[in-house]
């Protein structure tokens, strides 16, 4: 199979699969030399997140490291190749009673892909996300300079945490190439309620109730009524969904649902009917695996006004929110680019921009659309102008990656130099901070 | 350098009382916790608001004068020495707790903000900030954050850095710069690169910080052994059986005399080691748990294990542990604790070494542990008047971070490297990993003006003062 075809934009001039991080890095220092693009690839997995490639380059492919190098149960570390699948790391924890706490979108994706992407699912709430089980990273730079950053303890405070800006950066700083993570003991039990609602206000009530009560959720979830019944075969529904469950022992897990049960009947709140979700693992994969293409982060406290201000979309969309983490994401569906592009931009951009502690990523942008890359992740002015001196640093011939996630300013005369490379705060390419500090010495 | 100039500036900037120059004013600056190694700064200056922390940053970068942020000064790594005529530059007034917000489950605080404090203004609400270091009365939101640091609970809830949500900071050039709290979808974690990096990568001024729900209830119990081995046994079967409870915490003969001395709890002077195991969640799983644990440690050879009984109780047990430290003055004139990590099940082996490291080096060195992390703190003692003990305590020291090293750890857990232990990263870390954290905090600090000569070791700044006063 060749990975490269399920990456969209220009195609790639070849695709190298190395054996070694070594020859990892002499193939990205090779194509530096040349200003040449380079591609870093898992399993094609999710090939569809951040904006196109820009200009044809080759493809890395990490398939082929996929060592186990280190596991110490009783120590709860592991230590894989980048290429390694979700899945197979899955097993090797599972034979020894552990797991790593977080949902991942996609099983047959590689370890590498999934840090590079950094996505979080719905118990990233009770469990926290990648950055939290990443104990050290092995990584190639845009020169083809390797380099280890963290620790493979599960405590350290030596250094820079440099590591931690390559988890959801999608390999546009350094190509990740070995991970270290911390696992735990796998729970006994996981459960959940889910309970029917007329409207967003509603589930707003239940979720301040929820603040207030000593339960510790796992996930805190919404659903849109369409999305609730794609992914649980629940009978349909017109309001939203709230889904709150649980992890551990059994004893706590029944103990925590029968609080949760009691909670909502003393609400107040209308509700149809609450269910219980026994297979609450399977629905938190599978809401991570749902594709969405424009998520919203907000204070957890305002996603409810948030989509009160967003009106008609919360009917027309399918969408779920990460009610716990305030992050809602949606799907608008297939468009042309145009039209895909104007929804985003009116109907979901512009009632956000009212919303002063809310942001909008584009995920997953379709082919054509024009979304540059700092747009599209809803960066801020500080980040735009902090990644950008980053990128600089870490890839000045902007060769990795080019054009699917921000910062890299264009170098003058680089091969296919766009200007819509160039983020919002622009400004000559210094090794700095601010332009503006650098030029006024 | 024209320093009356920088001090007449600053005084201009801020205002003339905030401004300390004076050689009789300094002396309290010369060192953190870290007392081995004393400088004095060219000046202290306390600012009152970001905007106050920005208009020394300028005026510092403009004359390349190093800056040094601090906040109560507790470090245990020299971190605010103020190497090469530095500027100290003081967190304790922005001392604001701006919002608590139960809902988002934050705190908003300013940097100077003793983690204490905002531990009281929790108190009640059902909810609490995790990190929890020994220092907490003193030490400021600033400083842990800068050192990412740990405590006895970070076995089950990890260490600072997975506590902050956002920062405000204000970076090498004066510009004040604002990361999170609201995480976008794929957008990096800034926030979470400043965490640890010791003052180099900008002054901390405000932190977003995530609040946990208080546990339901908590089962703390003290198993006491006769051989320091089936102590750490004993931590190594409870992990293996699954459990990860909120502390595990070790202490040796040494250190249960001294704080029997200070204290008189009632331990057996014949105890060679002291675990004090926490667990905690919802009633139905703690019954279980607790006798698995109360099992495990009967099984490893514990002579008795009490169980706290009430809150009370409880918090006598924590204070044992919190207050050993500071019972430490009673053992020696002068300490240092050191501060190592080792995978978990090296827990045994590295013990052992301490013993053997202490026994070479005629020094005398009392453990306490947060053994759940495989975090040791061999305190090493000497008197400072004998500056040929100091050379062999510090001697010893130094074998120990290198077995750590050998052992697949680390030279530091929760303590940083400061000025103490920079010669030590380029024994843990390579060329290029250095360099690549070289690069990162260029980016923050183009001048090199924040806490240079700390923290990595590859620069000309302050050679020479990792060593001791002469
Ligand atoms: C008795 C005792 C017990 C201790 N127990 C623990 C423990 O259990 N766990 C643990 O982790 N540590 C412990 N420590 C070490 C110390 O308390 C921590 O490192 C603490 O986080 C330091 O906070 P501080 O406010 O005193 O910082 P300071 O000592 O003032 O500064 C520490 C470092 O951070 C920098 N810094 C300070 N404030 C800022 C800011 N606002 N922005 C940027 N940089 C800043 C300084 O330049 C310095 O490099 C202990 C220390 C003592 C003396």
């Amino acid at each position: 199979m060749n990975v490269a075809d399920q990456r969209p934009g220009p195609k790639l001039l070849a695709t190298h699969a190395p054996r070694s991080v070594d020859e990892v890095a002499e193939i990205v220092r090779c194509a530096a030399e040349r200003g040449q693009a380079v591609y870093p690839i898992g399993a094609g997995t999710q090939a569809d997140v951040g904006c196109m490639p820009r200009r044809p380059g080759i493809g890395l492919s990490l398939a082929a490291l996929d060592r186990l190098i280190d596991y110490q149960p009783d120590d709860m570390t592991i230590t894989v190749e980048a290429g390694m699948k979700i899945d197979r790391l899955r097993r090797v924890l599972a034979e020894r009673g552990q797991w790593l706490p977080l949902d991942f979108a996609s099983p047959g994706g590689t370890v590498g892909g999934a840090l590079a992407v950094g996505l979080c699912g719905p118990r990233r709430f009770g469990f926290g996300g990648w950055a939290d089980y990443v104990l050290g990273l092995r990584a190639v730079d845009g020169q083809g300079n390797e380099f280890f950053s963290g620790a493979k303890v599960v405590k350290s405070a030596a250094g820079l945490n440099v590591h931690r800006l390559l988890i959801g950066s999608l390999g546009s700083l350094a190509i990740i190439a070995e991970a270290t993570l911390m696992v735990r003991p796998r729970p006994e039990m996981q459960a959940g309620l889910a309970c029917r609602l007329s409207d967003p206000a509603a589930a707003d009530r239940l979720l301040d109730a929820l603040s207030r009560s000593r339960l510790t959720p796992s996930a805190a979830d919404l659903y849109s009524g369409a999305l609730w019944e794609q992914l649980s075969g629940c009978e349909p529904t017109v309001g939203p969904v709230l889904v709150v469950g649980f992890a551990g022992a059994a004893a706590d897990v029944e103990w925590m649902l029968d609080g949760l049960r009691q909670q909502w009947r003393e609400a107040g709140v209308p509700f149809d009917a609450i269910e219980r979700v026994e297979q609450f693992d399977a629905l938190c994969e599978a809401a991570a695996a749902w594709p969405a293409e424009v998520g919203v982060a907000v204070r957890p406290s305002r996603l409810c006004a948030l989509m009160a201000r967003l009106g008609g979309v919360m009917t027309e969309l399918p969408w779920q929110a990460r009610a716990g983490d305030g992050m809602l994401l949606l799907r608008v569906g297939p468009r042309t680019p145009a039209v895909w592009e104007s929804f985003v931009r009116d109907r979901i951009m512009a009632p956000t921009a009212e919303e002063p502690s809310a942001r909008v990523a584009v995920i997953r942008p379709p082919e054509g659309s024009a979304f540059a890359p700092s747009e599209a992740w809803g960066f801020s002015e500080d980040e735009t102008v902090v990644w950008t001196a980053l990128k600089e640093k870490f890839d000045p011939k902007a060769i990795l990656n080019p054009g699917r996630f921000p910062g890299a300013i264009a170098a003058a005369g680089a091969p296919g130099a766009s200007p819509s490379d160039r983020p919002a705060t622009d400004g000559p390419a210094t090794p700095g901070i601010s332009a503006a500090t650098t030029a006024g010495r | 350098m024209a320093l009356p100039e920088l001090i007449a500036e600053l005084r201009r900037v801020l205002s003339p009382d905030r401004v300390l120059h004076a050689p009789s004013e300094l002396a309290a600056y010369d060192c953190d916790a870290y007392t081995v190694v004393r400088r004095r700064p060219t000046a202290v200056v306390f600012p009152h608001d970001p905007a106050e922390v920005s208009a020394v940053v300028t005026q510092c970068a403009q004359r390349r004068v190093p800056l040094i942020p601090r906040g109560a000064g507790t470090g245990l790594a020299g971190g605010c020495v103020p190497i090469d005529g530095a500027v100290v530059l003081m967190l304790t007034r922005l001392n604001r707790i701006l919002e608590i917000n139960l809902r988002d489950r934050w705190a908003l605080v300013e940097a100077g903000v003793p983690n204490l404090q905002l531990a009281r203004a929790l108190a009640g609400t059902g909810y609490h900030y995790a990190p929890d270091p020994s220092s907490q009365g003193a030490s400021t939101i600033g400083g842990n954050v800068a050192t990412n640091a740990g405590g006895p609970h970070t076995l089950k809830y990890g260490v600072t850095v997975n506590h902050v949500l956002g920062l405000e900071v204000v970076l090498g050039d004066g510009s004040v710069r604002r990361f999170g709290p609201v995480a976008g979808a794929g957008a990096p974690d800034i926030s979470g690169l400043i965490v640890g990096s010791e003052g180099r990568m900008g002054i901390v001024t405000k932190a977003w910080v995530r609040l946990t729900p208080n546990p339901h209830e908590f089962r703390t119990f003290r198993a006491i052994y006769g051989d320091v081995e089936s102590a750490t046994r004993t931590v190594s079967r409870i992990i293996a059986a699954g459990i990860i409870p909120a502390a595990m915490e070790l202490m040796d003969r040494g250190i249960i005399g001294a704080v029997e001395d200070a204290y008189h709890f009632g331990f057996s002077r014949e105890a060679e080691a002291v675990l004090i195991i926490e667990i905690d969640g919802p009633p139905p799983g703690l019954d279980r748990q607790q006798a698995q644990i109360l099992e495990l440690c009967a099984q490893c050879g514990a002579q008795e294990v009490l169980a706290a009984a009430d809150p009370a109780m409880r918090d006598a047990l924590w204070k044992c542990r919190k207050m050993a430290v500071g019972a430490v003055g009673r053992l020696s004139p002068s300490y240092f604790i050191q501060d190592g990590v080792v995978p978990r099940t090296q827990l045994p082996h590295i013990l052992r070494r301490i013993a053997e490291v202490a026994a070479a080096n005629r020094v005398r060195i009392v453990n306490v542990a947060h053994a759940g992390d495989g975090n040791v703190h061999p305190i090493i003692l000497y008197d400072d008047a004998d500056p040929e003990q100091l050379r062999r305590a510090l001697r010893a020291g130094e074998e120990l971070l290198l077995e750590c090293i050998a052992c697949g750890g680390s030279v530091t857990a929760e303590h940083g490297i400061g000025i103490e232990k920079r010669e030590f990263m380029s024994r843990q870390y390579a060329a290029a990993d250095l360099k690549a954290m070289q690069r990162t905090a260029e980016v923050f600090d183009p001048f090199e003006i924040l806490n240079p000569g700390k923290l990595l070791p590859d620069r000309t700044a302050g050679a020479g003062a990792g060593r001791p006063n002469e």
